[in-house]
């Protein structure tokens, strides 16, 4: 009973952190359609230069979170003012490749500027872990389910009912018409890429004491994400929380009872059965095309 | 004019003859190392304080005259730890430069690429990667200068029957590391009287191993064993700690380092170490015949650059220990198969990671009876090497 408990916990903290991860694949999906391979980096820089802060320079944890966040931030919109929105032919493919290398610029970065070095900063304060018999859960992993909590029911909240959200929605699905109706184009992408690398990096700081903040562990959080986001259905940042949430429970179960050999081949096998069943993902709603 | 033509071109003959004779001249009083190193990439946590070491050595020796009064000259080329760029600067050294011995490089899947390739252009290499395959079967042109799976694994399991532990919970890495590590644990574990109760994996990034440790907890074995690269490891001694794993845990080399006492904090005191000498000098035992060599490679290194050495940092040191103890042997011309016959009858050779000895069967210079690793425990935030 106690395993199977404490399983469950491992469950929802792994869920919790490919969530996390995965919102902001949603969020520069709704305004440009472009699938930003470069997010994973957003949380890798943001674990990075924050731990780097507290860890070397002794900053407090909620500046240096601050910081990182800011400086990230930047690097977001640069990546989208700069480099994706100067490309030549504009189309949604060499956008994509456009993040793929940023991504890897992003990683040197790093390198350069922080270094090589594998960071463990210490759990936030304030919250007590929790412990009920042999029981328990991490402070961290509470923080890190606030901060989904709040991001999920606030992005889901800009893209249902607020203006900008509607209009960042409108110059995906069709940037002409909304040109017409006077919404900004390029200021909607470069928002949604600044919302996208705001959030990644305090999703990064949040999650790196418990994972590492590692220049090439964007990767991971990329890979992860996006499962989640495409099993959950883009854009719908309710999906992104259920479909990481899913996918920790499957990894952790598999693990867990069955076999750890096989816990990210079982999760991954299932998330292409259900794009063969349902290819808008779990919660995504089927587009419809007038031909 | 034709006379003009004949006498320039016997000219020519002369000064390309002087110029051979020199080249020959100057070839008989050094040796010219080619070293493959991963300096970029994600492996140059390796190359680098190896290239450290290996300049400070060479340096040292030169200014005593090098080996046997001839002089050391190397040239690093960086494989980026990438087999394809590794086989492309190995071919660079053996033909354009033309260097006599190759040092490196530091993967074991860079060294497998380059294997065929040694004997093909019939060059002497010391490999600084610990895959049992680079020397089995033997290429008679490969040698090793680092205790490998095997040498590793049984000292392990040695340490292990000695303290009295037979049954072992074994948690690897899903990474090459950790499955090479897997398949020896396994095939090993019964020449110890040690029975293998479970084996679960991790991947390296993974952020929570709770599952597995549980299920190893569930089957109470006498010990875990968990075998992989940071930051995997360090979650683990994390995670087990939380959930009161309650028996002792040792680690595999791939985490002999500072930096997994600083990631684990309280959640690693108590836990053991495979570990090279060079990560904790002074707590060696006193009658280690290794010591005193080690203590001077860290103090020098630590002078010289400001900075502890890595653990792996001392397989410089010992291949030229080696490679001159080969020098010695080498009468008459240095070629490539004078120094390839010297380093095969290379016997007893104290260097900072053990004894080496070579022969024409065994070609890894460690094996298990030359102690070529210690066991570490982690004492109050200290690696303490234990008898």
């Amino acid at each position: 009973m106690d395993q199977l408990l404490q399983n469950a916990i491992s469950a929802l903290a792994a869920g919790a952190i490919y969530s996390i991860a995965a919102l902001g694949f949603g969020v520069v999906y709704n305004a440009t359609k472009v699938m930003n391979f470069a997010h994973g980096e957003f949380l890798m820089m943001g674990a990075l230069i924050s731990a780097a802060l507290v860890n070397s320079a002794g900053v407090q944890v909620v500046l240096a979170v601050a910081i990182a966040s800011v400086i990230v931030t930047l690097l977001g919109i640069i990546l989208d003012r700069y480099v994706i929105q100067m490309a030549v032919r504009k189309t949604v493919l060499t956008a994509v490749m456009i993040t793929i290398g940023a991504g890897i610029a992003f990683r040197g970065l790093m390198v350069v500027t922080v270094g090589r070095d594998m960071l463990f900063p210490p759990a936030f304060e304030g919250i007590k872990t929790v412990t009920v018999g042999s029981i328990y859960l991490p402070s961290q992993v509470i923080w890190i389910l606030l901060l989904l909590a709040a991001l999920s029911v606030a992005l889901a909240y800009l893209f249902s009912s607020t203006r900008l959200g509607k209009a960042m929605r409108a110059a995906s699905d069709n940037p002409r018409a909304a040109m017409l109706c006077g919404i900004d184009i390029r200021a909607m992408s470069l928002v949604a890429f600044a919302i996208a690398a705001s959030t990644g990096a305090l999703a990064g700081a949040f999650v790196a004491p418990i994972s590492s903040a590692f220049y090439e562990s964007g990767l991971f959080f990329g890979l992860k994400g996006f499962a989640a986001a495409m099993l959950g259905g883009l854009g719908n940042p309710i999906g992104a929380v259920l479909g990481g949430m899913l996918i920790g429970l499957i990894e952790t179960g598999s693990a867990g009872y069955v076999t750890s050999v096989f816990k990210d081949a079982i999760a991954l096998g299932l998330l292409i059965l259900v794009l063969i069943v349902k290819p808008d993902g779990l919660l995504g709603r089927a587009e419809a095309k007038r031909v | 004019m034709k006379l003009k033509i004949e006498h320039l071109a016997s000219k020519l003959i002369l000064v390309i003859a002087a110029l051979v004779l020199a080249a020959t001249a100057t070839a008989q009083d050094k040796i010219k190392i080619g070293v493959l190193f991963a300096l970029g990439g994600t492996m140059a946590f390796l190359g680098e304080p190896q290239q450290n070491t290996l300049k400070m050595l060479v340096d040292e020796k030169n200014a005593k005259g090098g080996f046997s009064g001839r002089k050391i000259e190397y040239i690093v080329y960086d494989t980026e730890g990438n087999g394809t760029k590794a086989v492309q600067q190995f071919r660079r050294l053996v033909e354009s430069d033309k260097v006599d011995v190759v040092f490196g490089p530091n993967t074991t899947a860079e060294a497998l690429l380059i294997k065929p390739l040694a004997s093909e252009l019939q060059i002497p290499m010391m490999s600084f990667s610990g895959g049992e395959e680079v020397v089995v079967p033997v290429n008679p042109w490969v040698f090793q200068a680092v205790p490998n799976n095997r040498s590793v694994i049984n000292h392990f399991y040695d340490y292990l029957q000695k303290q009295g532990h037979k049954k072992v919970g074994l948690l690897t890495a899903t990474d090459a590391f950790g499955q090479g590590a897997l398949n020896t644990l396994k095939q090993l574990a019964s020449n110890y009287g040690i029975t293998v109760v479970s084996t679960e994996e991790f991947g390296n990034k993974d952020t929570d191993m709770t599952p597995q440790i549980l299920k190893i907890k569930s089957v109470n074995p006498d010990v875990m064993i968990v075998w992989g690269l940071n930051p995997g490891p360090s979650i683990i001694m994390r995670n087990a700690k939380a959930v009161n794993f309650g028996k002792p845990i040792f680690n595999g080399n791939g985490v002999a380092s500072p930096q997994f006492i600083a990631q684990t904090g309280e959640a690693g005191e108590g836990s053991w170490v495979s570990s090279p000498r060079l990560l904790s000098p002074d707590t060696l035992q006193s009658n280690d015949p290794a010591k005193p060599l080690v203590k001077k490679l860290f103090t020098d290194y630590s002078d010289k650059y400001k900075k502890e050495p890595a653990a792996f940092a001392a397989i410089p040191h010992d291949a030229l220990l080696v490679l001159d103890a080969a020098m010695n042997k080498v009468q008459g011309a240095l070629t490539r198969k004078a120094i390839r016959d010297a380093l095969e009858g290379v016997t007893n050779v104290v260097g900072a990671n053990g004894t080496y000895t070579f022969s024409a069967e065994n070609h890894s210079g460690l094996d298990s009876k030359s102690q070529p690793m210690v066991m570490m425990k982690i004492i109050n935030g200290k690696f303490i090497a234990q008898p």
